[in-house]
């Protein structure tokens, strides 16, 4: 999709004067959050899981071109075919091109943002092909036109009424025009009117959680079972997948994935986890003829080879987005991409840049509630602060800010001029404050006293009172 | 204790400027405790604003000087877990790469103490004050998830007489202030501190604590746009028995 | 594979290479073989005690029955259809555990068909007590679809069968030592969705019920 995280700050003005919006991002403060805590409670020794999957994740990275290789083998061994993309113009050339080869005309998709990445759905649409969103969110976005909002639960931002809009509109065509208003009846026409989709589609295009070098084995972690008929019936299935999903073994995804649903859902286990290893076998009675991976960089190698390489651990939980405070306040859109919240202001500017997305990593108080949650150990705010960093040198941040805090730093040196010039202007700020306490506009801090009142002052500074304190006392 | 431990107290920039009777009230309550302290007059900043801003040059010069001023004393401490944790934290980070430095630094970093757990965990100290109050305390985020304070300050104000503690609803939540966040992104920033004053109201508390200055000016001063009448202190300022003495945080003499 | 392929290929490991500072061929021959080694259990732990296993999967929304006779299957089976009235016929998969079933009275059908597939039969080789998950193998008699496409879904369960966690699995099917089949679906519950204002809805493209039944001293 066109990234349009420059407009961040207006995206969150819209955001904020959105009621519906904020009602909806309700649902993620409280019931993802104290669904994963219940879930977490329950596990006897959470932290040291985690220690244990950011471990197997370092370990891959650090031999990645190794095991991308060893699944390679074991993947075509099986007769599956692997597909290496460096970028996301490579990879829909390479769906797109997979598509026509079976004159495809529909294409049922799961849930994939390693597809909405390479956006995957414009690039069939452009070459006549119509893909189909089953997994329920992504279905309800795809049919709002409108990307995801949350990596886990993608229609978070709508609220009930708006669906039920949506697929009066939309479900006429269906035959089915009676007003609905339960979840069950939502739920229940969609599986209708998928069933059939599923049955004639040409391709199904599904993610991977996982790939396992030791076996050539991707793996799919699911609740709806759409992925699975996505990957079962079509005589072609396809597989998008950044290549940082790689792990070396079956057990490590067992240890992984006794985090990955409670990190996310707050479920011990999700309904479905299914690991397929190439197409079907003969004799098989279903199952595609042929299974494509198409492994994507698209920026990741880059970051491999960056400061911010430990982002290339995520597993795509959506815990950290799930905690941010800022998220819950403004919602995925305003991110511009992909990959929103914490996970997002990291990846975000990593793959389309820090001229598109300069405001993400600043857009955060730097609180650290993503990492205390995350899985596999990515120190968030750390990258976030890194970020800035590569910003400041690359001088591509607010000049006014740059400008501003070096003044600090240079007037910071010299202790005795800034005691003396703060104190200054901590007085004449007391002298105007005195009256009330407090001020209601200022004018060199109208960003706080926008929305906040701002104290008076003490009189004088700390320094110059304790000066006085210690002549008085001593001397 | 019976040697005397040598303090070296890190005012802090902020409370420096806005509120000196938070570093007064920390003054007393160690020198109660028999520290001998002393203000390095050489101090100014911890350098987290240029840390945070990408300005890492700045940072390390102003950490440098942080550092080589408190050397020499037991103990550095600091009313703010937001510029220890700058301190304790992420200045042995910023000195990665000069081994021969980071030696000192780390040994800055492993004697350095925010105020009230070194009142709690070191000093172990009594408190006589008395506050006639519901109050509620605020965790900063630095305070909990970087330094792990969290039941300190509790267990100090459970001594205060006539004080009574209510919880308010997501402590772990943060208030919207981070530092230059909150004047970089003032609409995001209102929206996390109006969640904070929501929750402060429907627990009820008549005074809010807590142990960064940054938070209570970001917390009281949305409050007071709000006109709710809740008034704020820094915990130190309770502990020391010397709240009365100043008005609250925003509020005027009278 | 074709050029372009092989193309990209070439520059993504080679970036890798770079990046993590290795060469083509610096002994990383035994890096994996160690890991699986290693990784390996060497035990397979069972359950001895049911009451875990089947509490996870009544939590998921599973319904589960406990039998003593693989002949108590059918009757289960059908008595279930009839207090759910559910009419349809239902495709029954085969399995080497339970190869002489004998479905009368049940209107049954071995013929696997995925546009009229409303009831399934379905055998798992193993149960795990960890996560309550059913494992599913994908076979020429047992298509993966009989797990997803019905609307009432059967699954059978040999109650010496239950491991203790996932790697349990991977050491007995490894046994063997045959390549894993097409697919294994680990099925906890019968499918689900919380997409609409975060709503636990069961059924949403899968099974809409999920009766487990677990076979004793068989």
């Amino acid at each position: 999709m066109q990234p349009h995280s420059k407009q961040f700050k207006s995206n969150v003005t819209k955001a904020l004067a959105d009621p519906e919006l904020q009602k909806s991002l309700f649902t993620v403060k409280k019931g993802l959050v104290e669904n994963r805590a219940k879930a977490i409670s329950l596990v006897s020794d959470f932290e040291l899981l985690r220690e244990k999957a950011k471990q197997i994740k370092q370990h891959t990275l650090s031999q990645l071109d190794y095991y991308l290789e060893e699944f390679e083998t074991n993947f075509t061994a099986q007769g599956g075919q692997l597909h290496w993309a460096k970028d996301a113009s490579e990879a829909q050339q390479i769906i797109v091109g997979i598509c026509h080869k079976h004159n495809a005309k529909t294409v049922v998709k799961g849930k994939s943002m390693a597809g909405e990445e390479i956006s995957i759905n414009e690039a069939l649409e452009a070459a006549g092909i119509e893909p189909i969103e089953t997994d329920l969110g992504e279905y309800i976005v795809q049919l709002a036109n409108e990307p995801p909002s949350h990596i886990i639960v993608p229609c978070v931002h709508k609220t009930r009424a708006q669906i039920i809009e949506l697929f009066a509109k939309h479900h006429k065509k269906y035959g089915y025009d009676k007003p609905l208003t339960e979840v069950e009846e939502l739920v229940l026409q969609v599986r209708e009117i998928m069933r059939s989709k599923f049955l004639n589609a040409d391709i199904g295009i599904t993610g991977a959680n996982f790939l396992v070098a030791e076996t050539g084995t991707s793996v799919i972690v699911t609740n709806e079972g759409n992925g699975d008929l996505c990957s079962t019936l079509p005589k072609v299935h396809i597989v998008t997948a950044g290549l940082e999903k790689i792990v070396p073994t079956l057990n490590d995804v067992s240890m992984l994935s006794r985090l990955l649903a409670r990190s996310a859902t707050g479920q011990e286990s999700t309904a479905y986890t299914t690991f397929a290893t190439g197409p079907q076998r003969s004799d098989d009675q279903d199952g595609p003829e042929e299974m494509h991976i198409v492994l994507i960089d698209n920026g990741r190698t880059d970051l491999l080879n960056s400061e911010l390489s430990e982002m290339l651990r995520c597993i795509r939980c959506g815990a950290c987005i799930n905690h941010c405070p800022v998220y819950g306040s403004v919602g995925g859109h305003a991110y511009g991409w992909v990959y929103p919240g914490p996970m997002g202001a990291v990846l975000t500017p990593a793959i389309i840049g820090l001229e598109e997305a300069g405001d993400l990593p600043n857009a955060c108080t730097l609180n650290g509630r993503c990492e205390t949650v995350c899985p596999v150990k990515i120190p968030l705010p750390k990258l976030l602060r890194l970020l800035r960093v590569r910003q400041f040198k690359e001088r591509k941040g607010s000049m006014i800010w740059r400008g501003g805090i070096q003044l600090w730093g240079k007037l910071a040196s010299y202790p005795v001029v800034y005691h003396f010039l703060v104190n200054i202007g901590i007085r004449l700020l007391s002298f105007l404050g005195a009256k009330k306490g407090r001020f209601n506009k200022l004018l060199l801090a109208r960003s706080w006293t926008q929305s906040r009142d701002f104290p008076s002052p003490q009189g004088s500074t700390f320094h110059s009172q304790w000066k006085k304190y210690k002549k008085d006392h001593h001397g | 204790m019976s040697e005397t431990l040598k303090i070296g107290f890190f005012v802090t920039c902020l409370v420096d400027a806005m509120r000196p009777s938070i570093a007064l009230a920390s003054i007393k309550l160690l020198e109660s405790a028999g520290c001998d302290v002393t203000v390095p007059s050489a101090q100014v900043c911890c350098g987290q604003p240029a840390f945070n801003n990408g300005d890492i040059d700045t940072a390390k010069n102003i950490a440098r000087q942080v550092i080589d001023v408190f050397e020499q004393y037991d103990f550095l401490v600091a009313p703010s877990a937001s510029c220890l944790g700058m301190i304790k934290v992420h200045y042995p980070e910023l000195f990665q790469d000069e081994p021969h430095y980071l030696e000192k630094v780390e040994k800055l970093s492993n004697k350095c103490y925010e105020i009230l757990t070194f009142l709690h965990d070191v000093l172990k100290i009594e408190i006589s004050a008395r506050f006639d109050s519901t109050v509620t305390y605020h965790d900063s985020c630095s305070g909990l998830r970087e330094l792990g304070i969290e039941s300190q300050p509790r267990q100090l104000l459970n001594k205060v007489k006539g004080l009574k503690l209510k919880e308010m609803k997501d402590t772990d939540i943060c208030c919207g202030f981070g530092g230059t966040f909150c004047v970089k992104y003032p609409d995001i920033s209102t929206s996390l501190v109006s969640d904070k004053v929501k929750n402060i109201i429907d627990v009820d508390a008549k005074v809010v604590l807590a142990g960064d200055l940054g938070c209570l000016m970001n917390i009281a001063g949305r409050c007071q746009r709000e006109g709710k009448a809740v008034r704020f202190y820094h915990t130190v300022e309770v502990l020391a028995g010397m709240a009365a003495e100043y008005p609250a945080i925003g509020e005027k003499w009278s | 594979m074709d050029e372009q392929n092989k193309e990209s290929k070439r520059v993504i490991l080679q970036k890798i290479r770079s990046a993590t500072k290795s060469d083509e061929y610096s002994h990383k021959d035994n890096i994996l073989r160690s890991r699986m080694k290693k990784n390996k259990s060497t035990e397979i732990k069972y359950v001895s005690n049911l009451d875990v296993f089947i509490s996870k999967l009544e939590q998921a929304k599973a319904t589960v029955s406990v039998v003593s006779h693989k002949r108590d299957i059918i009757t289960e089976v059908h008595k279930y259809v009839s207090q759910h009235q559910i009419s349809s016929v239902i495709t029954v998969a085969q399995h080497t555990d339970f190869p002489s079933l004998d479905w009368e009275g049940v209107d049954t059908t071995t013929q696997y068909n995925p546009k009229a597939l409303s009831t399934s039969v379905t055998f798992a080789v193993m149960g795990i007590e960890e996560t309550g998950a059913l494992v599913m193998l994908s076979s020429p008699s047992s298509p993966t679809g009989m797990n997803f496409l019905p609307d009432h879904h059967f699954i059978v369960l040999d109650a010496d069968k239950v491991v203790k966690t996932m790697e349990d699995v991977w050491a007995q099917l490894s046994k063997s030592g045959e390549p894993l089949p097409r697919t294994i679906n680990l099925i906890t519950g019968p499918s689900r969705t919380a997409d609409i204002e975060y709503e636990i809805q069961i059924g949403a493209h899968g099974p809409k019920s999920l009766h487990v039944i677990i076979v004793k001293n068989h």
